[in-house]
């Protein structure tokens, strides 16, 4: 499960992943959407990570 | 005194409400925990005694974050740039993942063993003073520049609220600081010469150079003062744009004219 965290590691980290202007989302270019999108993303991968990892002093 | 030096008094108010709330919530916070504290340990004073929990965290990370820097500094690069300030966005995301998978060790080690800094932790595992001192000094000189960014955007909030620090003489020029201070009485001092503001127009006396914000400034100088120090090649014309320095650095270090 741990593997999960690199995946923001490898959307974020390598730009010419996302230096586009479409597709727009709500008019926001996706150059923008797609890395606010990596917020929530993270979030939600750290969260099953945690839970994989049980609820101890940590992992 | 001009437009931008005016109060804005509805900011001010807002500003010293905030002020005064969280002054008044930290003595409130001090008596929290009274009794059960043992003060003389660095514990207390580092890490609040080792007894914050989940929320206290939660918001102790919020306040870390949402400093100067993410409210003044990274929208004004954004607004400044472009795109290229977005450098932030994945910067603090990847940093999550990366506490997450570290700190909880670190925690519990520095815990177990009653370690308080991180450079406590490296020396308690590793037995080097020259590590320990090597993170230590790293720390410190990586917060160094973080704080100069904090105080120039405390510098940014202060001015919003009007209180500029400028100080003007009878016909409301700007003076520079030095000036009061009686350091170039002369008049030779470069300070004196041809200061106002851009906005600021001096009566009989024609137009004049406006350089008194120290820091580089687009400006129209057309007094022969200001065309002395500039690159000739920039003089050619009657009306001059260019970016110029007319205060040197001991004039400009305490930074007050910007």
């Amino acid at each position: 499960m741990w593997v999960l965290l690199l995946l923001p590691f490898i959307g974020l980290l390598w730009v010419p992943f996302y230096n586009m202007a479409s597709p727009s989302l709500f008019g926001f270019p996706f150059f923008y959407w797609y890395q606010l999108a990596w917020v929530p993303i993270t979030a939600i991968l750290t969260w099953i990570v945690y839970r994989s990892a049980g609820h101890g002093d940590g992992p | 005194v001009s437009g931008s030096a005016e109060l804005d008094w509805t900011a001010l108010s807002v500003c010293i409400f905030f002020f005064a709330l969280v002054t008044v919530m930290g003595f409130w916070a001090s008596r929290w925990q009274k009794g059960t504290a043992d003060h003389a340990h660095l514990d207390e004073w580092g890490l609040g005694g080792r007894n914050f929990g989940t929320w206290i965290t939660w918001f102790l990370v919020g306040g870390d974050f949402y400093t100067a820097y993410t409210v003044i500094a990274v929208p004004a690069q954004v607004f400044a740039i472009g795109a290229q300030g977005f450098f932030a966005l994945p910067y603090t995301i990847v940093v999550y993942p990366i506490v997450f998978a570290i700190m909880p060790r670190l925690w519990s080690f520095a815990q177990a063993h009653g370690h308080v800094t991180a450079a406590d932790v490296v020396y308690g595992r590793y037995g080097s003073r020259w590590l320990e001192l090597a993170v230590a000094a790293t720390g410190l000189l990586a917060t160094m520049p973080y704080i100069a960014l904090q105080l120039v955007g405390m510098e940014v909030v202060i001015k919003a609220l009007g209180l500029t620090g400028r100080y003007v003489d009878r016909r409301r020029q700007p003076v520079h600081p030095q000036c009061l201070e009686g350091l170039c009485k002369s008049g030779r001092h470069p300070c004196r010469r041809g200061i106002g503001r851009e906005d600021h127009q001096p009566r009989g006396q024609g137009r004049r150079a406006a350089v008194y914000p120290i820091r580089a400034r687009t400006i129209r100088a057309r007094s022969a003062v200001a065309r002395r120090v500039m690159d000739p090649a920039d003089v050619s014309g009657g009306r001059v744009r260019a970016v110029l320095q007319l205060v040197p650095r001991s004039c400009a270090a305490d930074g007050l004219g910007g």
